[in-house]
């Protein structure tokens, strides 16, 4: 009898032990519950953050690309309508310069005609055909200037000069 | 005694009941600029030895024309850059206020 109330006692002391303990180890765990739920509610929402900036990110570089790729397109169409222009200038520079080479006769003919002129003419009128000779002078320069500048296209360029640029093997 | 035993075991087992996910670290940020982007610039046009004037500038100008060209894909490069770093810095800045804001709780 004695012993079978001893027992009891000491389960329910026991009991009450674990209870005691099971009582505080779950107000603790709840504390532990609400934080880690606090922490998941913020690493969620900081994750929806990173979400939305990664979007807008990729959203900005695809314009940017597209962007990129229109202003290719544009360089591109440059380039070949400035290398297409300066293929037919040097192609034609044949006829250039013989269209040149024209205009230049033409002008020592005029000069020419205006000096036997001078010779015959009268005082007044030499003033005025002297200044037509000088006119014309002037246009001759200007002339040889642009037929130096079309022969010299073909000319090979002085390797003191171009030296240093070429890629030798 | 068998009955205790038993009882104190559901108790025990009793705080074992349920768990929760604790977030984890998720990916960075990234910045996947366009690959075309990334190429490199082109190298000048070789010039031959006997060079005329007029192929001096063709070569010149298929030179500029692969230098504008590289210009903008740095430039767009550049812009794509500081658009990434922009967008990470802001939301860095909103990390950092997220952690202060938990830490003036604590």
């Amino acid at each position: 009898m004695f012993n079978n109330l001893k027992l009891i006692l000491i389960g329910a002391a026991a009991a009450a032990l674990f209870g005691g303990g099971y009582l505080f180890g779950h107000h603790e765990v709840d504390t532990l519950k609400a934080q880690i739920k606090e922490i998941k509610g913020e690493g969620d929402y900081a994750d929806a953050k990173r979400k939305a900036v990664q979007v807008e990110i990729d959203k900005v570089l695809k314009s940017k690309e597209a962007e990129y790729t229109r202003q290719v397109e544009i360089l591109k169409a440059d380039a070949d309508r400035r290398a297409k222009e300066l293929s037919t200038a040097l192609a034609g520079a044949k006829n250039t310069i013989a269209a040149l080479q024209a205009q230049v006769s033409a002008n020592t003919a005029r000069r020419a005609k205006l000096v036997a002129a001078m010779a015959t003419a009268p005082e007044a009128e030499r003033k005025k055909l002297q200044e037509q000779i000088d006119a014309l002078d002037r246009e001759k320069s200007n002339l040889i200037t642009q037929l130096d500048a079309n022969q010299c296209m073909a000319f090979a360029v002085p390797e003191a000069a171009i030296g240093p640029l070429v890629q030798r093997k | 005694m068998k009955q205790i035993a038993i009882g104190l075991a559901f108790v025990v087992l009793s705080g074992c009941t349920s768990t929760m996910v604790v977030p984890v670290v998720k990916e960075a940020l990234t910045c996947s600029v366009p690959t075309d982007m990334l190429t490199t610039c082109g190298e000048p046009v070789p010039i031959k030895q006997g060079v005329t004037f007029g192929e001096v500038i063709e070569v010149t100008g298929r030179d500029r024309d692969t230098l504008r060209e590289c210009a903008l894909r740095q430039k767009s490069l550049a812009d794509a850059i500081t658009v990434c770093n922009e967008n990470i810095e802001k939301h860095n800045a909103d990390i950092r206020e997220l952690n202060a804001r938990n830490a003036a709780k604590q």
